[in-house]
């Protein structure tokens, strides 16, 4: 890809909720969308956020955020514009398969020509955490996820990034840009948004673009269920005080 | 079906997950071989010769070392020379680091964050948690034959050490990787939480200083090690070093009561091997309760100034070893 000016383009997405018990539609393959509250992927604001501080830091440049999805992701993507992204993309399709949604992000990364792609490392409703890699293998990009620090030298054509490992260790890891990033929480701190500044972004132009005939989805959902319990738990119940009572008790008996 | 797992390895270590993705695999098939990249892929093959493996591939990789774009581009070419119809890697760091980008220019079936595999007369079929752990998809693969799954940690016992698997060597071409490695960063350690017998966990409901200070006051008063869940760090309220989940510390005491604690599966690893677990949070359906022995759906703040109050009434602290 060949890049004229610094570009962070951030893939985000608004993401289902289940506040309450979980519910199943009678076609047994979806959520009873009345079960369901939506809004924007934590992960995905992180990864706004440090594409702005990026543009901040390197004095100018350009965030663009896009998303897969139908007119409910424009609320995620007017909120990343109020946030400071200078503009929004939509790819008008409803999909759920990770390697699908990679296709159409991909997609727009090669029009857009991104110095970096950033998007949060993983989501709540779907939980894949395969997007980013999938969209890196397609565009012939490098891959690090759960990255907690970014520091971009635009000269070097590197960059040098924090990547958080399990167990509480962290690899640090020069990387050839453009590459594709996932964020992980804990990085940054989302700003906060004014009223006004999403006032603004409800005017903002959102380009919408359409899915080009679609590969074959990587899988199909046969069925959602809810599933079974690893324990037998036992609800307690009584008053505060007797609760209290109740719990001191069960664990005096398991520790003494 | 003839299958390839990918090993983990990372510094010098194979990765305890590996011994569970060769379980998983012989759950469907008996032709399964081992791919092991490394720059002395040698050194792992006893910790790799495990039941139901037939096969090692050592892929030794030279100077470089193991990072996301060596192993998919060396487990890209395993694939395509050998013609595996399923591909099983970790759904860990390294794992999610290339699976999808093996995956999807080549096509395959994929699903990850598995937590079974199985086949029927169709071909393979899955299931992974959704929707925050509170429901379970079941997918299958009706337009492909051949898969790559990532498979949780803990959905399958580790497989024993035994058997003579047939050892080969590959050389795969690499290209320049785009990655270096500088240097690892490992945190230093405030509390050792792993050795505590009793942990009290608070997750994201305790939000500031004040409502952490309570928690932290009634750990003491009942003998327990104060704890957490990612986004009470993340909030810059308590040390990485009192984490529990994937990204902090797996620990497995005598009782574990938490206390807003929904039961995200990246936490849920690091604790249900808890021998007592007991749980205050308001949503009866959070998933934290199907991994409890014991649940309260009450104000956890409530139930904390009881908890307090009933611990000096007995005039006892539990007797709990508080290691710290």
């Amino acid at each position: 890809m060949s890049v004229e000016i610094f570009r962070v383009l951030v893939c985000v997405k608004i993401a289902a909720v289940i506040d309450g018990e979980p519910r199943i539609a009678s076609d047994g393959l979806t959520m009873e969308p009345q079960a369901l509250n939506w809004d924007h992927n934590e992960w995905d604001l992180h990864a706004v956020e440090e594409a702005l501080l990026l543009r901040e830091s390197i004095g100018s440049g350009e965030v663009v955020v896009v998303s897969v999805g139908g007119e409910r992701a424009e609320q995620t993507l007017r909120w990343c514009i109020a946030m400071g992204a200078d503009r929004g993309v939509r790819v008008d399709a409803e999909l759920f398969e990770p390697v699908s949604i990679a296709r159409c992000l991909a997609e727009v990364a090669t029009r857009e020509s991104p110095s970096l792609v950033l998007t949060g490392a993983q989501s709540v409703d779907g939980m894949h955490s395969a997007t980013p890699a999938a969209m890196a293998g397609l565009l012939g990009l490098t891959h690090l996820p759960f990255v907690t620090e970014i520091a971009y030298s635009d000269p070097t054509g590197t960059a040098v990034v924090l990547r958080e490992l399990e167990g509480g260790s962290f690899e640090r890891v020069k990387i050839a840009v453009p590459a594709v990033l996932s964020i992980q929480t804990g990085i940054n701190h989302p700003r906060y948004v004014t009223l006004g500044a999403r006032k603004r972004a409800l005017a903002s132009h959102i380009d919408v673009r359409s899915v080009s005939p679609a590969a074959k989805a990587a899988s199909r959902i046969r069925s959602l269920t809810t599933p079974a319990s690893q324990t037998e738990v036992q609800f307690l119940n009584g008053s505060t005080t007797e609760i209290a009572e109740s719990i001191r008790k069960i664990i005096t008996r398991t520790v003494d | 079906m003839k299958a390839l797992v990918v090993a983990e390895v990372s510094r010098g270590e194979v990765h305890s997950i590996t011994a569970e993705l060769i379980s998983a695999a012989s759950s469907i098939t008996q032709d399964i071989t081992v791919g092991v990249i490394a720059q002395q892929p040698s050194l792992f093959r006893e910790s790799i010769t495990r039941d139901g493996v037939t096969r090692i591939l050592e892929v030794p990789i030279g100077d470089a070392a193991p990072n996301s774009s060596v192993y998919r581009d060396a487990v890209s070419h395993l694939i395509a020379t050998y013609e595996f119809d399923l591909t099983i890697v970790g759904f860990t760091n390294s794992g999610i680091a290339f699976g999808a980008a093996v995956a999807a220019p080549l096509d395959l079936g994929f699903a990850s964050g598995v937590t079974g595999v199985s086949l029927d007369g169709n071909g393979l079929v899955v299931e992974r948690p959704v929707f925050g752990g509170k429901a379970l998809e079941t997918l299958d693969f009706p337009e492909h034959d051949r898969y790559l799954l990532l498979l949780r940690q803990g959905s399958y016992p580790p497989a024993v050490i035994v058997g003579t698997p047939v050892i080969e060597e590959v050389q795969v071409p690499l290209r320049d990787s785009g990655l270096e490695h500088l240097e690892f960063l490992d945190r230093e350690t405030d509390v050792d939480i792993t050795n505590a017998d009793f942990i009290l966990a608070i997750g994201r409901g305790v939000s500031d200083q004040q409502k952490v200070a309570v928690f932290d006051e009634l750990a003491t008063a009942m003998g327990a090690t104060l704890a957490c869940s990612r986004p009470v760090v993340d909030a810059g309220l308590l040390h990485t070093s009192r984490q529990i989940g994937t990204s902090g510390r797996t620990v497995r005491p005598r009782v574990y009561l938490g206390f807003g604690i929904s039961g995200a599966m990246q936490h849920v690893a690091g604790m249900k091997e808890s021998e007592l677990i007991v749980a205050v949070n308001w949503d009866l359906s959070a998933p934290i309760f199907s991994v409890s022995h014991y649940g309260i759906t009450a104000d956890m703040f409530e139930i904390a100034k009881e908890l307090r109050k009933a611990c000096t009434r007995t005039g006892t602290q539990s007797s709990a070893k508080n290691m710290e």
